[in-house]
């Protein structure tokens, strides 16, 4: 159910992708590219779907991505160096993307992958012609920005995923609180109610002294019940703004 | 009056029995819904104490069993448990028990009252 609600977004996406590329003026990209551009991406869905997704496991798919977001970054790359500004932008999204996802090796690797790519790219340019040094300290300037963006993407997604887990965690020890208060309620109501039994004389009649024993075990019961009772009502209430928190934030 | 417990734990069964029996009740008992739900058909109490909190059927699915059953609807439930009853309490109205009776705050002295009071009005129908 799951994947197949994937597999149709995932259709959706490369449509809406292709129609976008439409709308790119015709001098960036022509009829041609577009064509090749769209064999290319339909195929390769066409390839993950029917071969990939039922072959492999998941670890040679995550090899599988990081290939193909690569190649992504240098296509991507190709054209915004070719007319840049616009289309160069486009090559954030799996960095982002494997950034926010926490997968440190696949953003390592994309990462230095378009990195050399772009540095690859000036040496090809200095070579050619000598004197573009504009574009040159342009391209430095893009490695730098690709360097924060993606040292800024996984910082905030290691601190949610550690928000995350201290909420999880304040939860379930909430969770065991209220449990050990249930588990005290039990006993200590049946002290009070023997000690109430005995209070009121139902196996007979006690000495001063001892009444006044039965009494302070009474007394010290039912306070200890209210102090139980009193921590889980708060516990209660304290998860309850917790999740009040929680669900307002989503 | 003829009253059955539904609950595990015997140490309440026994406090509970000593008292009401001190106040001339008869009290059956039963440490299990199943068995509790066939020993209000066959015996037919005028009063079930019964706790939520129970192993194999929980407390609310035997109230329900004893509501849905014709022989056994018309008897009054008393929910004794240690459940809250900001947990409890209002599904345990809604399937009909009559009172719903916090065990740590509810002695057998104070449940005995309230039993009286039950008895006194069903005496005024």
């Amino acid at each position: 159910m799951v994947s197949t609600v994937i597999e149709l977004s995932t259709w959706v996406i490369v449509i809406l992708v292709l129609i976008f590329f439409r709308f790119i003026p015709r001098e960036i990209i022509g009829d041609d590219m577009f064509l090749i551009i769209a064999g290319v991406t339909l195929s390769f869905v066409l390839i993950y779907y029917l071969i990939i997704c039922r072959l492999f496991n998941q670890t040679q798919r995550l090899y599988i991505k990081t290939i193909s977001d690569i190649i992504l970054i240098g296509i991507l790359l190709h054209f915004a160096r070719d007319y840049n500004n616009i289309l160069y932008s486009l090559y954030f999204l799996p960095i982002l993307s494997a950034s926010l996802a926490l997968n440190l090796v696949n953003n390592l690797v994309i990462v230095t992958v378009a990195c050399l790519m772009i540095g690859f790219e000036i040496l090809l340019n200095y070579n050619y012609d000598g004197d573009s040094t504009g574009s040159t300290y342009g391209s430095f300037w893009q490695i730098f920005f690709l360097v924060i963006i993606s040292l800024f993407a996984r910082f905030l997604a290691v601190q949610l995923q550690k928000e995350k887990e201290a909420k999880e965690e304040m939860k379930l020890e909430k969770k065991i609180m209220i449990k050990a208060s249930h588990r005290l309620q039990n006993p200590l109501s049946i002290i009070r109610h023997y000690a109430s039994s005995l209070e009121e004389g139902d196996l007979g009649a006690m000495t001063k002294k001892q009444k006044e024993y039965v009494e302070t075990i009474h007394e010290k019961a039912a306070q200890m019940i209210k102090i139980v009772s009193g921590m889980i009502k708060l516990n209660r209430k304290e998860e309850e703004q917790i999740s009040k928190i929680v669900t307002s934030n989503k | 009056m003829k009253i059955l417990i539904i609950d595990d734990e015997k140490e309440i069964v026994e406090i509970f029995k000593d008292k009401l029996g001190k106040f001339g009740h008869r009290i059956l008992s039963s440490s299990d819904g199943e068995e509790g739900m066939k020993l209000a058909r066959i015996e037919k109490p005028d009063l079930i104490l019964l706790d939520i909190i129970m192993p194999k059927i929980n407390g609310l699915d035997v109230l329900k069993g004893i509501k849905e059953n014709e022989e056994t609807k018309k008897i009054p439930v008393f929910i004794l448990t240690n459940l809250p009853p900001e947990v409890g309490e209002v599904e345990a109205k809604r399937l009909g028990a009559e009172r719903y009776l916090f065990k740590a705050e509810n002695e057998p002295g104070k449940v005995v009252g309230l039993i009286d009071k039950l008895n006194q009005k069903q005496d005024a129908f």
